[in-house]
């Protein structure tokens, strides 16, 4: 299926932050535009029964339930942009779970900004020798189902298809005008009309090779005015490329065939950066779109009297534009809530005015970033507005990659400060440290060239933890430990004791010191009111472990407290549960980079000696891991540090990384022997 | 059953609320210890007009963090097209006395999420209101009209569910009227709260007002019973009788006439090659299960008619009335017969209120050549039979009459699981082992094994036992009241190392179903909400190890004895003769409810048979090491 929305939400990791934005998508498509030919007339019965039949004895991917025979785009944009798209599936259904994925057929889309057409569907199977239509005609298109709180009025067709059974082949073919977030229409009926694209004259696209089904036959066909060059990209591999004049025009042709199936892998980077693709555009460079983008927003930063007062009552007092830029961000961050209402002409590539966002207290990222942009340009800070891709990496195509609005502050050395309200909600840093390395445009007057955030090294998102506890001669432990996190580590803490309901806190608390004993009661906790973004997040927990170590006649066996790595849920530790695998194929996608530093002094019974110094040191590009266990008096000394520097880890580091991980593991289980010394023994 | 039954109709809805507030307290963001609250939510039903039964719902909520908007601040309301739905009252009201009204376009109508791949479902649609302008400490208010328009054929009645609270939040006041004309009987029943309704007349007409109070939050915590059993519900009926009822079930469940040839065609095709009636049954319940999609938020099928049994086939999906109906047409294409089965458990179902609407199940009993079962679309077999089958009151809908069945509560002396087994150690810290297994009631592995598990017994015993080589297998008894095996095993002995040539080892703990092995109930004393697990049960394991000469047994835990009202714990290790290990497990637990108050005895009878620091032994191997 082609893609023609984009959303990106964070993972699943961080449900509190849900970041969506705007830049659009696409779907445009060809046939008939104006006076132009069709360049893609309807496959006829023999044709399709000819491609049917070659399949049938080239006999590929045969396990898998569907298989992709063709799917074929073709597309034609003028010189205003205005484009049509025309898409040709031929799906041979190989198992019933095959049959069950296409139940319907399913086409989402923007009766304001685009048309989709169906043309064709039918049914082949060649062992009845039948073909049968798929009534289609009278589908009316109903309101599609919001994306999250996005309520930007999608309609939706759903066709059903009937029962479809092993050995059926469907066709398809539909028709796109235009796209599904661009309030720039002309006039005339909806299947006939020209729907401008946001950035008037330029077309782009984003096009997939891959699937989660194999494809015999993929094929991109571009055609557009010899006045409209295209630069393009591929990217994750090969395909088949040429470039033709045909009349007036020229052809994009873009082709490949036997695709498998894209895998997946667990906690691998999307499919969209991973996936074989195309990045076209007809836009010459980056700094035009930075300075469109500008231009196009501009007007909708409106500094409302209530808005100024808001700003005043909050910077009272305050003298530094760090201090300023931090309040008014966890302002926005805390008071603005994310919900997408639909502002009409324009909706998701422009963002809402901002003292009418200010007024709702409502809207999606670019509407969040939106309002701090007018925020601090009301406090004598200028601002910008940024577009990004969260998380991930553009090809360096000026197409639009985008799904994220954030903000760039200049510094008078002509770099930028960057600040997203969107991720910000309990997290202290003005930028969340999870979206370093990510693509940004900065949207100003003189253009600018695709950049990217700041890598964040490990230490600045860090744990320490540290526990000073004493190991009685009955085996009891009683710990008390300090916890100081900041950034992603603080965020994460934050975000827990920021829960809905204060009852919940201590079942928090259980978790986080469950991996020491199912037994541990704790006697006492304190922590920072998580929305105090002043200092980095403080909590303290005094334990109590009863019957924590083995006690034997000549000695103690247990494992220090803090090497069993307490905050280990996936919502923070997630490390700890993606190595199962021998090895990937995919790149690794972890949460953040960050430094795990657990320190220890155990006071240990009189008369008792640690039998074996341990120290394991580890270290790669990825990740470092240190451990060291010691006896000093009476006092045994642990550290457990492990620091993982790099967010992504590729297939070839992964295997070390894996190995850090699993001595982590090994750790938790790992005890330690205090021998009772005879008498007379020093 | 309770809390478990999965399928919940969501007639529930309507509430309606009370714009009490007139001083508003100041609040910022940072006042964590605060949490929602709901002021008022009122539900008003009227039920005297002759054309509509017109449904008010209001509610006042004070949020005071923006995690509490999940739940407030964008209500959804779902209605069938012949339905109309109108905002009568929306306003955010801050806590400085503002008053924001949501714009058009804060009040969006969509098809339902659950129901966007269903195109016969489109017919629904789900009104959103999202409200702006919220700051901590705002009131969000709202007055929600429904107008369903009143059926004049002979199975028309009124019927309703209205669940206090369905979120977190603490309600200060819940209340729900009802006015009706005077000679129009109403039926109802209250569960979770012993009140009873104030009833006023007035010329023709009757009103009952029910009214709540103080309802606490709910909490997160591990093993809590489902929400409609903790706060309170109330069902309202005007049938008269439960004939009634069954005349309606009736008429949409069972259809005359032949089958259609479509549809006997592919029952034919799914049982082909298929002699004994119980495994046509069984097939039919996979094709089923794999092929047809359930739509489970369906508004009311009281006001919907359901569709032809060709439709329901031909979409391959339906509402669970739809498809148990095309259950039966499948099981007539082969000559047997079904009845429609309703289902609630039994604390939360009264016999004195006549309402499709009380039941969270429905089901089919299939009856094929003297061969008689009970079978449901929504649940894997195993967890149908083992525990949902229990403490439930079933409505058996039959083509020509109905009967009540109540199905009593499982006893933990009809749950259990023994095991004995014998695991003989080599010096190569190779192991032999013989195991005999039996579990009974709903720790019988009858269903999971012949249905919900691929694989069988041997997939089963190399899961438990993480071995590579099962050497023998023999199954015993295999029903579904009782499992029996013997297993023989072969492989490699797994110890733990610990430091200075110590190893650790501990009887593997056997598989059950009566609670999650994993689970986490933390030592505290503070407990909200009732402990519930799956079924009470009676675990005994015994497992002699046999160690070779090279091992040496160097700590035994202590022997742990535990009795409470609830049950007892008893755990032991021996040695034997300095080269046998004789490890006894025992968990006996009496009820599958525990009071809050009782926290901490339920919690040590789990925690401390799943505490491996009870079963673990230290071993010195100087030669392995």
């Amino acid at each position: 299926m082609s893609r023609y929305f984009v959303a990106t939400k964070t993972n699943s990791l961080s449900p509190l932050i849900c970041v969506f934005f705007l830049f659009v998508l696409f779907l445009s498509g060809p046939s008939m535009i104006g006076a132009q030919t069709s360049k893609t007339p309807t496959l006829t019965d023999e044709q399709i029964w000819s491609i049917i039949n070659k399949n049938v004895k080239k006999k590929l991917f045969v396990d898998s339930p569907t298989v992709t025979l063709l799917h074929k785009d073709v597309v034609t944009f003028k010189e205003n942009g205005a484009s049509i798209k025309n898409s040709q599936f031929l799906i041979a259904i190989q198992a019933d779970e095959g049959a069950r994925k296409y139940r319907t057929l399913r086409f989402d889309y923007n009766i304001k900004t685009s048309y989709v057409a169906i043309k064709e569907i039918k049914i082949y199977n060649s062992e009845k020798n039948s073909i049968r239509m798929v009534p289609h005609e009278g589908i009316e298109a109903v309101p599609a189902p919001d994306d999250g709180l996005i309520f930007w009025n999608f309609s939706m067709k759903v066709v059903p298809l009937g029962i479809l059974e092993s050995g059926d082949v469907l066709y398809y073919e539909i028709e796109r005008r235009g796209m599904n977030i661009a309030y720039l229409s002309a006039d005339g009926d909806a299947a006939h009309r020209e729907f401008l694209p946001p950035m008037p004259g330029h077309y782009f696209e984003v096009v997939y090779f891959e699937s989660d089904q194999p494809i015999i036959d993929r094929q991109y066909h571009l055609y557009g005015p010899r006045s409209k060059l295209i630069q393009y990209e591929i990217e994750n591999g090969t395909i088949d490329s040429s470039i033709l004049f045909e009349d007036q025009m020229l052809h994009y042709c873009f082709q490949k065939r036997d695709i498998p199936a894209y895998v997946s892998e667990y906690s691998s980077i999307s499919f969209d950066q991973a996936a074989l693709k195309v990045v076209l555009a007809t836009n010459p460079d980056w700094e035009g779109k930075s300075r469109w983008a500008y231009e196009l927003n501009e007007p909708q930063f409106v500094i409302s009297a209530e808005m100024q007062q808001k700003v005043d009552e909050l910077l009272t007092g305050t003298t530094t534009d760090d201090e300023k830029m931090a309040i008014l961000l966890h302002w926005v961050a805390d008071n603005i809530r994310y919900l997408g209402l639909d502002m009409g002409e324009g909706e998701g590539f422009t963002v809402h005015r901002t003292d009418e966002i200010f007024a709702e207290r409502a809207g999606v990222c670019k509407d969040k970033a939106a309002c701090l942009i007018s925020m601090l340009r009301a406090a004598g800070i200028p601002a910008y507005f940024v577009l990004t891709l969260a998380l991930e990496k553009a090809v360096d195509i000026p197409a639009d990659q985008f799904n994220h609005g954030v903000v760039a502050v200049p510094r008078e050395d002509g770099t930028f400060i960057y600040l997203d309200p969107t991720w910000a909600p309990q997290d202290r840093a003005l930028f969340n440290k999870r979206e370093q390395e990510q693509s940004i445009l900065i949207a100003s007057p003189e253009g600018e060239d695709l950049g990217n955030i700041p890598y964040s090294p490990a230490e600045e998102n860090y744990w320490h933890i540290s526990g000073k506890s004493s190991l009685e001669i009955s085996g009891d432990v009683h710990l008390t430990m300090d916890v100081e996190a900041d950034n992603f580590a603080g965020g994460k803490m934050r975000q827990s004791l920021a829960a809905r309901s204060p009852l919940n806190k201590p079942l928090y608390f259980h978790k986080i010191v469950n991996p020491l004993s199912a037994e541990a009661i704790i006697e006492k906790s304190s922590f920072q009111n998580p929305l105090d973004y002043s200092s980095p997040l403080n909590l303290s927990l005094t334990i109590f472990l009863p019957d924590y170590a083995i006690v034997l006649d000549d000695r103690i066996l247990l494992v220090p407290p803090l090497s069993r790595h307490p905050f280990s849920r996936a919502w923070e530790s997630d490390y700890l549960y993606v190595v199962d695998p021998d090895e990937r194929t995919k790149p690794l996608e972890l949460d953040c980079t960050r430094k795990m530093h657990f320190t220890e002094t155990m006071k240990i019974p009189r008369g008792y000696t640690l039998t074996e110094r341990d120290e394991i040191r580890m270290s790669s590009e990825t990740a470092t891991l240190t451990y060291v266990i010691e006896q000093k008096g009476r006092n045994l000394n642990v550290l457990l540090d492990f620091s993982i520097h790099r967010r992504i880890v590729s297939p070839e580091e992964y295997p070390q990384f894996r190995k850090m991980v699993q001595q982590i593991k090994e750790l938790r289980d790992r005890h330690i022997v205090l021998m009772k010394r005879s008498k007379g023994e020093l | 059953m309770k809390g478990r039954l999965k399928y919940r109709w969501l007639f529930t809805m309507q509430f309606f609320l009370l714009l009490l507030v007139t001083v508003v307290p100041q609040y910022s963001w940072a006042d964590k210890e605060q949490s929602a609250t709901v002021i008022a939510e009122i539900e008003q039903i009227d039920l005297t007009s002759n054309d509509y039964i017109v449904i008010e719902h209001q509610r006042d909520v004070v949020v005071y963090t923006e995690a509490e908007l999940a739940d407030f601040a964008d209500p959804r309301f779902l209605y069938n097209q012949e339905e109309r739905v109108s905002v009568l009252e929306a306003r955010t009201v801050t806590p400085s006395g503002l008053v924001i009204e949501p714009q058009k376009t804060a009040m969006n109508v969509l098809v339902p999420h659950s129901l966007a791949s269903f195109p016969d479902y489109h017919t629904f649609r789900e009104l959103i209101l999202s409200f702006i302008g919220i700051e901590s400490g705002s009131h969000l208010k709202f007055k929600v009209e429904k107008k369903v328009p009143k059926k004049s054929d002979s199975l028309s009645f009124f019927e309703m569910k209205v669940e206090a609270g369905m979120y977190e939040a603490a309600v200060n006041d819940f209340s729900c009227s009802v006015l009706a004309p005077e000679e129009l009987s109403l039926s109802y029943a209250v569960f979770g709260d012993a009140i009873e309704p104030e009833i006023t007349t007035q010329p023709g007409q009757k009103s009952y007002n029910w009214s709540f109070k103080e309802i606490p939050a709910l909490t997160a915590e591990e093993l809590i019973p489902a929400r409609d059993s903790l706060r309170p519900v109330l069902v309202l009926s005007t049938a008269h009788s439960w004939s009634e009822i069954a005349r309606f079930m009736r008429s949409n469940y069972f259809h005359e006439g032949e089958v259609a040839e479509t549809i006997k065609t592919k029952a034919m095709a799914v049982t082909k090659e298929t002699m004994l009636p119980s495994e046509k049954i069984e097939k039919i319940h996979r094709y089923f299960l794999e092929n047809m999609s359930v739509i489970k938020e369906h508004p009311s099928f009281v006001h919907y008619k359901i569709r032809s049994m060709d439709q329901v086939f031909n979409t391959h999906y339906g509402h669970i009335i739809e498809l148990n109906a095309l259950f039966n047409e499948f099981v007539r294409s082969l000559g047997g017969t079904t009845n429609l089965l309703c289902l609630q458990h039994k604390d939360l179902f009264s016999k004195n209120v006549p309402a499709l609407v009380q039941f969270s199940d429905f089901a089919v009993e299939v009856t094929l050549e003297g061969y008689s079962v009970w079978l449901s679309l929504l649940h894997p077999l195993h967890a149908w039979n083992s525990d949902l089958l229990h403490d439930v009151v079933v409505f058996n809908v039959t083509d020509s009459g109905y009967e009540f069945v109540d199905l009593a509560g499982r006893k933990y002396s009809e749950n259990s699981i023994s095991s004995f087994q014998k695991i003989t150690v080599d010096e190569k810290r190779n192991y032999s082992s013989s195991l005999q297994v039996s579990l009974k009631g709903s720790e019988s592995l009858f269903y999971k094994l012949r249905c919900d598990l691929p694989g069988g017994m041997k997939t089963y015993c190399e899961n438990f036992a993480e071995v590579s080589s099962v050497d023998s297998l023999a199954l015993l008894e295999f029903n579904p009241s009782h499992t029996a095996f013997e297993v023989g095993f072969t492989g490699p002995w797994k110890t733990e190392k610990l430091a200075d040539g110590f190893n650790s080892y501990s009887a593997e703990l056997l598989p059950f179903n009566a609670f999650d092995s994993d689970i986490l109930l933390p030592m505290t004393k503070v407990r909200h909400f009732p402990v519930q697990i799956n079924h009470p049960f009676h675990y005994k394991q015994i497992t002699e190890v046999t160690l070779p000469a090279t091992i040496t047994i160097i700590h035994l835990p202590k022997v742990v004895q535990l009795e409470n009202d609830y049950g007892a714990v008893h755990l032991s290790i021996q040695n034997e003769q300095g080269k046998t290990l004789k490890f006894s497990r025992e968990l006996l637990i009496k009820v599958d409810t525990f009071k809050a108050a009782d926290y901490l005895k339920i919690r040590s009878l789990i925690m401390t048979f799943l505490d491996p620091k009870w079963q673990t032994v230290l071993l010195e191997d100087k030669e392995n090491d």
